[in-house]
């Protein structure tokens, strides 16, 4: 799965921490999302869309 | 430090403490006990300080992700686990090898214990479990 979370979080300025710290989850989980190596639960998916200003189809491309 | 780390040095202290206690006042056929309760306290000291030192006063975030690791690396030991008390029974039934109850249960405590270990460790550097 592909993902614009990278391209999004730099539109606003986010560091992957701020991102992690937003959704409440581990940096880590960010850069596997990323990466495209992790499959979030449709709520992260939202909480990621969210906090990206964005609906969850813009961000995550399957 | 937060609480969990407190109760865990509060648990370390008093596996130590069970092995003096036995150790002083305990018969000979109890010294394996005392010297499995100081690998046990030691492993909890060592763990809960390694565990402070890594994540340095901060408690690690657990989220979605580490969660769904450790149930699937759980369940996945529990199965490779399953698999080799099979191995054992038949190496048993055979006559393979001579195996007494404590080395059989030492050896699928230790693996239980590091395959999820294992399992944890690969599932966290490939970043899902599919």
């Amino acid at each position: 799965m592909k993902t614009r979370i990278k391209e999004l979080r730099a539109r606003y300025g986010m560091t992957q921490e701020d991102l992690a710290n937003k959704v409440g989850v581990r940096r880590e989980t960010i850069v596997f999302l990323e990466q495209g190596k992790y499959n979030p639960s449709l709520r992260l998916a939202h909480d990621v869309a969210k906090a990206l200003k964005s609906r969850i189809d813009d961000v995550f491309v399957f | 430090m937060e609480r969990k780390t407190w109760y865990l040095l509060a648990f370390s202290a008093i596996v130590f403490l069970l092995a003096a206690l036995i150790g002083f006042y305990g018969k000979d056929k109890q010294e394996n006990i005392t010297t499995d309760l100081v690998a046990i306290g030691a492993a909890i000291l060592a763990v809960t300080v390694a565990r402070e030192l890594l994540y340095k006063g901060k408690a690690p975030v657990v989220d979605e992700r580490t969660k769904k690791i450790v149930r699937f690396a759980s369940s996945y030991s529990w199965w490779l686990s399953y698999v080799l008390i099979a191995i054992l029974i038949l190496v048993d039934q055979f006559n393979l090898a001579t195996l007494s109850a404590q080395s059989v249960l030492g050896l699928v405590f230790f693996f239980m214990v590091f395959s999820q270990f294992a399992l944890r460790f690969y599932f966290e550097r490939k970043g899902d479990v599919e």
